[in-house]
């Protein structure tokens, strides 16, 4: 990949506003050569689809990208979600950093929407006291835009600052559960590879059928997450209104994906790894880490590494999925295997898809 | 890239804990409280011609309250908390920030004493603020040019966290407080700083300040304003005079550097008694290491230490140093040659005997009476030596950081394969 490719950053901001002739809608980007362009030209993208969600909000997904022959480029593909009060905002770049600091990145994509709500609000009021003009507020809109853009590709690229770990002190989350995705590539009318999913196996420790967590892991809305991470057909096509031709050669995969609890401002992490089967067959192993569960028969998820590895190494010789969570870390877990995706219902907790494997084994 | 701009913003101000700024505020209003009732007591004369001048300007407070604030303004006066601050602005700013808190009616004595102690303390900590952001301000331009960003990141790294913590002052005596009201202060420091000290500008109170601000700005709370605020009543309107304030500033520490710069190549010239180096080099660490291997283990050097020395010291030195192209010039002006000559001096002055190989002579009987003296007086004398040892190993084209460490390593070894600085030890 060449430098220039890996410097792309789009920024796209909505502001949603009662009256009439908003929402506002602008897409930046800040990549080549450190200009802001202003990439609206006629076309105006809606990512209202990110915010609809209350159980789980995605802040952030890692792409880690494939190139035709299966193997893993040194180019990464980061997504951020964030929002304050009307000002929502989604954030895609490219870059050869595998380093970069969530946390910080978050932070600072949270102080643009934050400034702009600000700058909204004063120019809302002025505007209806007639002392701008309604095409005097999308200006200044614009302009303060830029400038907070600009800041932030500085500080990407440039000064680099939000590289590096977050020195955090809360402790390290635990592994609550691990989904297994068998699915199939299927290219589209456009020409894009899609993923469909078949079967989903679900490994998961004794705690979570205690009752206290009963609402928290609710089988069909894990499934939406992982869905939620792969990158929409939505951000597919703002992708093509810049020119983004190198796309289509590549197969991205989300390889960390972040979600934030809205009431309690837990964190729960997904992280993913991807073994073919052949053209048209992947496996899907997703570990979720959730900071919600804390059990002492837990795993921490600074043994993750080991795990995946275990796995992966099992899964690349054997293929056999049992076999593989049998040699693992997780041999004592709960382990429900090869459900069909249609069969998993939107409200059934974890033990109600044990009872019906059950029966279907009977 | 920019590691010293990162620093430079990172030092602007730490914040402190919510606790420490509440336990802050208590002892400073303790202070207030008990200085006011002292000041009223003892200084009935000075307190009197005040009134007089402030005979209109306050009296709209009740008695009681106007006494606190006579003291209080006695107390500024005499301490020396604010200075060139007229009687009128501080009337004037009383008034506007019991507006500004919507305390104007139905403020206590002691919300009153506690509201003066937050204003004092706020207009303290934002002038020592100013100057940190003024001096953040000329290291920040000296590295970047474009104008965007640097109003940025004065904006983010530092009026922001300024503002927000004068705001914290008032929110700690629990006073919710106008946004414009703190960015008021901040434009009279600013003026007071910046216009007063070049022009004859007349200064203008903080009241002035606030009612322009709130002719043009309609908002008043909510953090999510700072940035608008700050960029379009701060920054805007004083940048080019901020700018033409700390142009001096800027040229005098720029030359600075530069002159740093030359210094360092004329030390080579000079006659220096003592090298400065703060810490430790690792390259000593490592040589003193091999030295003390060689002269009191009885280890001799061959090929594999040889490479193994080389390796070592290009590591260190390449770890050492940012500057790692090649050298074109033959002068030893480069600054990897400029280290390792002082590198030398220090191995010299810790292990003498070393400096037999480049004594002459007729020098002998003088350096073995007094070594230290020896190295002092005859540095020049030594650094053609070791610069004639350096020509012989590396050619003019060659200069590499990976061709010094080979002479380097050379040097040493030459050095230390002479049997006669095991004859000498000055240490016993």
């Amino acid at each position: 990949m060449t430098d220039s490719k890996s410097k792309y950053n789009i920024i796209i901001l909505n502001i949603d506003s009662s009256e009439e002739h908003l929402p506002f809608r602008s897409i930046f980007n800040c990549g080549e050569g450190e200009e802001v362009t202003d990439l609206r030209d006629g076309k105006e993208q809606d990512i209202s689809e990110y915010f609809e969600d209350e159980y789980l909000q995605l802040e952030a997904v890692k792409y880690a990208n494939y190139d035709k022959n299966n193997e893993l480029l040194k180019l990464f593909f980061y997504q951020f979600i964030s929002n304050h009060n009307s000002v929502f905002l989604l954030n895609f770049f490219s870059s050869n950093y595998s380093d970069l600091c969530i946390n910080k990145t978050k932070e600072e994509l949270d102080f643009i929407c934050k400034s702009v709500n600000g700058l909204f609000k004063r120019l809302e009021d002025q505007k209806y006291e007639r002392i701008i003009s309604k095409n005097d507020q999308l200006e200044i809109l614009n302009e303060n835009l830029s400038k907070l853009c600009k800041y932030y590709q500085w500080q990407l690229f440039e000064e680099q600052n939000l590289r590096g770990s977050d020195e955090n002190d809360a402790p390290t989350p635990m592994i609550s559960q691990v989904i297994f995705l068998n699915c199939t590539l299927k290219e589209d009318n456009r020409n894009l590879i899609q993923l469909e999913f078949n079967e989903v196996s679900f490994v998961y420790p004794e705690v979570l059928n205690h009752p206290t967590y009963k609402g928290i892991i609710i089988p069909y809305k894990c499934l939406k997450q992982i869905q939620k991470s792969f990158m929409s057909s939505n951000l597919f096509s703002t992708v093509k209104l810049a020119n983004f031709s190198f796309f289509e050669d590549l197969i991205s995969v989300p390889d960390t994906a972040y979600f934030k609890s809205p009431e309690t401002s837990d964190k729960i992490k997904i992280v993913f790894d991807y073994h073919f089967h052949g053209e048209d067959s992947l496996l899907i192993s997703a570990y979720f880490i959730d900071s919600r569960i804390s059990d002492s028969s837990l795993l921490n998820s600074r043994e993750l590494p080991q795990i995946r590895r275990n796995i992966s190494a099992y899964l690349e010789t054997d293929g056999d999925l049992e076999n593989a969570i049998v040699n693992s870390a997780f041999r004592n877990w709960y382990k429900v295997l090869r459900v069909r995706t249609e069969d998993i219902e939107k409200d059934h907790g974890l033990d109600r898809i044990v009872e019906d494997k059950k029966v279907d084994n009977l | 890239m920019n590691h010293v701009i990162n620093q430079i913003s990172d030092i602007v101000y730490s914040p402190e804990g919510i606790f420490d700024k509440v336990n802050q505020f208590k002892t400073l209003f303790n202070y207030f409280n008990a200085n006011y009732r002292d000041f009223i007591m003892n200084q009935p004369t000075f307190l009197s011609e005040i009134r007089k001048k402030l005979k209109m300007e306050i009296g709209f407070l009740s008695p009681q309250k106007k006494e606190i604030c006579l003291a209080v303004y006695g107390i500024l006066l005499t301490e020396d908390l604010i200075d060139k601050y007229s009687e009128f602005h501080y009337a004037e700013d009383i008034s506007t920030l019991l507006d500004a808190t919507n305390k104007k009616n139905i403020c206590t004595e002691d919300e009153f004493v506690g509201l003066l102690t937050s204003f004092t303390h706020c207009i303290k900590m934002s002038t020592k603020a100013l100057d940190v952001i003024l001096e953040n301000l000329c290291l920040i331009k000296i590295k970047e040019k474009d104008r965007d960003l640097i109003e940025m990141l004065l904006i983010k790294n530092n009026f922001l966290p300024a503002l927000s913590e004068a705001c914290l002052e008032f929110e700690v005596g629990e006073f919710q407080v106008d946004l414009r009201f703190i960015t008021a202060i901040f434009a009279y420091l600013i003026e007071k700083k910046v216009l007063t000290d070049s022009s004859d500008k007349k200064l203008k109170s903080i009241s002035y300040h606030y009612n322009v601000i709130k002719s043009k700005y309609p908002l008043s709370e909510g953090e999510d304003l700072f940035y608008d605020l700050i960029r379009t009543q701060l920054v805007v309107p004083y940048y080019t005079e901020i700018e033409k304030f700390i142009l001096p500033k800027i040229e005098s520490l720029s030359l600075k550097q530069s002159l740093s710069k030359i210094d360092n190549q004329e030390e080579i010239g000079e006659i220096t008694s003592d090298v400065e180096k703060s810490e430790i080099h690792p390259i000593i660490t490592f040589v003193s290491g091999i030295v003390e291997e060689v002269l009191y283990q009885n280890q001799t050097v061959n090929s594999a230490k040889k490479q193994h020395i080389e390796r070592n010291i290009a590591y260190l030195l390449k770890k050492g140093s940012t500057e790692n192209e090649t050298f074109t010039s033959s002068t030893l002006s480069s600054g990897v040659l400029i280290e390792i000559i002082d590198i030398w001096f220090i191995i010299f002055s810790i292990y003498p005997q070393l400096v037999l190989h480049l004594v002459n002579l007729h020098d002998y009987a003088d350096f073995t009476e007094n070594p230290e003296n020896y190295l002092q007086t005859n540095r020049r004398k030594i650094m053609q030596q070791l610069n004639i040892k350096f020509r012989k190993y590396i050619s003019v084209d060659e200069m590499s950081i990976d061709n010094i460490a080979k002479a380097f390593a050379k040097i040493l070894i030459e050095i230390l394969s002479n049997p006669t600085i095991k004859t000498i030890d000055f240490q016993k």
